[in-house]
């Protein structure tokens, strides 16, 4: 009997470290996400809608994000299914460089355009002869989203690709001989699920891109800068317009999660 | 889950979000067509220049777009080449580097108003700082503007102004030993260094800090949540803050209107509602 009793007793020592720890935890994260929410009063959050400030940072974020998910998605699918179908030398070092922004901490990648496509960075003085000049300029955010975001979308669509049965495709190709049409009847379909999620993250990182942005495009209310640069900014002036803009933020970062669940993680999980 | 239920859910997501997309994207598309006025200006000028870029606005169909930054942070991105069509400056050093360059329009600068140094602390002043002896304590927590922006030279020019005036024995001033090595010992205590006037501002009202060397206008203004400690007028500097059009501006002719908007009565009368000092007319 009391040899059991000790049983029960490391049992509920286990149960209480292993309580104990992972309440902490869940307090930690979700005690500062609820004080997003907790902060607002619903009847001053209608009256933020119509604040100039906010609505010039929703605007800039949307627009930046939108077209830095359709440029990676423009370069990135051809990159990622060349990746994912051909082998040639040097292509772990390809893999290994297109994934570096994903631990690139965001300030060094915006040191990195600067000295890039500044006007005195490497391409600066060519692209100032076109006219363009890029800091400054919305299409600099839109170039840092895609810096720092496309990874997310690459990797997710290489490995789908990669997953695709190459069986099936030759089968496919026996059917159909035009490469063309099996890609977009056989091969898209079958990746599609991977793609998708890979899109949604990256659109959604595109939207908390903070640092690359700073440095790089600045801070120019209207042309620049964007949901998170507002909420830096705002900070002091106006406390409750940084409170809404962050709150957005949460929500949007919840109902990307959350959509990856409800198309069944059996798919995304692992992956992202 | 269904299928169907999951595809309608995703669709439903994406339909969402493109079609907000696209709306922010009309919106920016008539804000672009719209003409811009690009005016950089010292963080420290934030508050004034909101109620210009209203003020202004209300007389001109013209979108006002409002760079802050620190002073120096802004001259590097005008000689980098951004566009800029007005240049305010907290610092006459930084607006005489640009005319140097030939950037500034008929290298004409002008000096619109002045401004001094004064020591800010949260509300509740947790540290019960009375004087300025009072930041050489031991942790006392101290932020300063970072030394190459306009405000921190500054900042700078007084910790010294203070030691070699209050802490120096051949000085008739001298008041006691805590204010020997007054400089090094402000800055033993100082937790941080801020890259514009406007972060120490923010830094200390939020209450990250004991105390800030910030601008007087910081702390003139009612409403803020700041304390002001003040620096005796011969231990303080008197800045001067310069304005100017750039030589390639876009908007050249507003900006020229811009100009004068700010040197007109309603420009004068917001620089004193903003705790800024006038300049002498002659």
């Amino acid at each position: 009997m009391k040899h059991i009793n000790t049983d029960h007793l490391s049992d509920w020592a286990l149960f209480v470290f292993l309580g104990g720890t992972c309440l902490v935890f869940i307090l930690f994260i979700t005690l500062p996400l609820l004080s997003v929410f907790l902060n607002l009063d619903p009847n001053k959050i209608l009256v933020q809608f119509r604040n100039p400030q906010i609505l010039s940072a929703l605007t800039v974020g949307l627009v930046t994000s939108f077209s830095a998910t359709l440029a990676s998605l423009a370069f990135g699918l051809p990159t990622a299914y060349l990746l994912a179908t051909r082998r040639f030398p040097g292509k772990p070092i390809i893999d290994t460089i297109l994934d570096i922004p994903i631990v690139l901490p965001p300030a060094v990648a915006g040191v990195a355009l600067l000295l890039a496509f500044a006007p005195r960075g490497i391409l600066g003085p060519m692209l100032r002869e076109l006219g363009i000049i890029l800091p400054g300029s919305t299409l600099a955010v839109i170039l840092a989203q895609l810096f720092v975001a496309s990874p997310f979308l690459l990797r997710s669509a290489k490995a789908s690709f990669e997953d695709v049965d190459r069986s099936v495709i030759e089968s496919a190709k026996i059917l159909n001989p035009s490469r063309l049409r099996v890609f977009f009847t056989v091969t898209m379909p079958l990746a599609a699920h991977g793609i998708m999620a890979g899109t949604i993250m990256t659109w959604a990182r595109s939207m908390g891109e903070f640092g690359a942005t700073l440095m790089f495009a600045g801070n120019l209310p209207g042309v620049t800068q964007t949901m998170p640069l507002a909420i830096y900014m705002l900070l002091a002036e106006d406390p409750l317009a940084s409170n809404v803009l962050s709150a957005i933020l949460v929500v949007v970062s919840f109902s990307v999660l959350a959509l990856f669940r409800v198309l069944g993680r059996k798919r995304y999980g692992a992956r992202l | 889950m269904p299928n169907t239920a999951r595809r309608l859910i995703l669709i439903a997501f994406l339909v969402a979000v493109i079609t907000i997309s696209l709306i922010a994207g009309y919106v920016y598309y008539l804000r672009a067509n719209r003409v811009q006025l690009r005016i950089f200006a010292a963080s420290s000028l934030a508050n004034l220049y909101r109620e210009y870029e209203m003020g202004f606005e209300r007389e001109h169909n013209v979108e006002i777009i409002l760079n802050l930054a620190s002073s120096n942070n802004l001259r590097e991105q005008v000689i980098d080449g951004q566009i800029c069509d007005v240049f305010a400056s907290a610092s006459i050093a930084d607006m005489d580097l640009l005319e140097h360059e030939g950037l500034i329009f008929q290298n004409r600068s002008r000096t619109f108003t002045h401004n001094y140094i004064a020591i800010a602390t949260p509300a509740d002043n947790p540290a019960k700082l009375q004087g300025l002896e009072d930041l050489v304590k031991k942790k006392v927590r101290i932020i300063l503007a970072d030394f190459k922006t306009p405000l921190g030279n500054y900042t700078s020019q007084v910790l010294s102004k203070i030691e070699s005036s209050w802490g120096d024995h051949d000085s008739q001033y001298y008041q006691n030993s805590a204010m020997e090595k007054y400089r090094s010992k402000v800055l033993a205590n100082v937790i941080a260094y801020e890259s514009n006037a406007q972060q120490v501002v923010t830094k200390v009202m939020n209450g990250l800090a004991d105390a800030g060397f910030v601008y007087l206008s910081d702390v003139a203004v009612k409403g803020l949540k700041l304390q002001a400690i003040a620096i005796p007028a011969e231990l303080n500097v008197k800045t001067s803050y310069q304005i100017a059009v750039l030589s390639n501006a876009p908007q050249f002719h507003l900006a020229l209107e811009f100009l004068d908007y700010v040197f007109s009565d309603e420009g004068k009368q917001l620089i004193r509602r903003w705790g800024f000092t006038e300049i002498e007319t002659h």
